[in-house]
């Protein structure tokens, strides 16, 4: 099958195995039926990141063809996870909070699934490291572009904390009957996962740019 | 990443080096293949460590591979 095909086939695939797995309410299977939709959705995953390493390789074959670096390499990945949590929080983060401001029974669901991506993103970064341990993984351009998208999200970072801290000081308080504990604690690490994804965004970017213009 | 204002002959040297591909020039100071492109592209101004371990690697000096663009 051409790459191209294969493309067409596993994007998808993947998204609709995001959405089965991380978006839809959680409904019981089964020990036999949730161990097919998760290995199904990991399958899928695994012949998009493989199909992804086969385009990458390619593309740093011969002199002229500018390679995708580690470091952007492990924005890209960064990127992809850190914007299915983001969206897992946006979807589902309103079932995390009970009637009465605390921790929804589903939450602990939501938690779970947000710790299986983490997982997943680990075990994915722990393969990029071990294909890549014969190079050199980050110099000092890898860093210096670090530095720049770091800066990035630091500044998202802080925009975010003074927009909540302008809405809670200035807002009438009937306005704030959304501002529960666990609403709060939701916001927070959205934004703090927002800033993580601007981060990568920055950096993925920087990389991309010097990149196409080589 | 925008170009910087020095210019380097960095591609010329590896040719003249036994035509001396990215990879190995980039193994040879350290740095990804990457960049050494960005290098060679102008779209990166090294540290004055990278640039002496360049230097070093073509067996000159640091003024044989870099220039201030006027």
């Amino acid at each position: 099958m051409s790459r191209n095909l294969r493309y067409l086939v596993l994007v998808p695939l993947s998204v609709a195995a995001f959405y089965v797995l991380f978006v839809l309410p959680d409904v019981d299977l089964g020990w036999a039926g949730g161990l097919a939709v998760l290995g199904g959705a990991w399958l899928v995953w695994y012949l998009l990141w493989a199909t992804l390493q086969e385009s990458t390789a390619a593309a740093g074959r011969g002199e002229s063809a500018p390679p995708v670096s580690p470091g952007e390499q492990r924005a890209w990945i960064g990127l992809v996870f850190t914007a299915a949590i983001v969206v897992h929080y946006l979807l589902r983060g309103s079932q995390m909070v009970a009637d009465d401001g605390s921790m929804a029974p589903a939450a602990s669901a939501i938690g779970r699934h947000i710790g299986m991506l983490v997982v997943g993103w680990l075990v994915v970064m722990q393969l990029l490291r071990r294909r890549q341990r014969d190079t050199v993984e980050l110099d000092e351009r890898d860093r210096q572009i670090e530095a720049r998208a770091c800066g990035w999200a630091r500044v998202g970072l802080s925009v975010f904390v003074i927009g909540l801290a302008v809405t809670f000081a200035f807002s009438p308080l009937e306005r704030l009957a959304w501002a529960r504990p666990m609403a709060v604690a939701n916001v927070l690490v959205v934004g703090l996962m927002a800033s993580c994804l601007l981060e990568y965004l920055a950096t993925g970017l920087a990389y991309w740019r010097d990149r196409r213009g080589a | 990443m925008s170009g910087t204002p020095i210019d380097n002959s960095i591609r010329k040297l590896r040719f003249e080096h036994g035509e001396m591909t990215q990879q190995a020039l980039a193994d040879a100071c350290g740095i990804t293949r990457q960049t050494v492109i960005a290098l060679e592209g102008g779209k990166y101004a090294p540290s004055l460590e990278l640039a002496f371990r360049i230097a070093h690697a073509f067996g000159v000096g640091v003024e044989d591979v870099f220039r201030w663009k006027r």
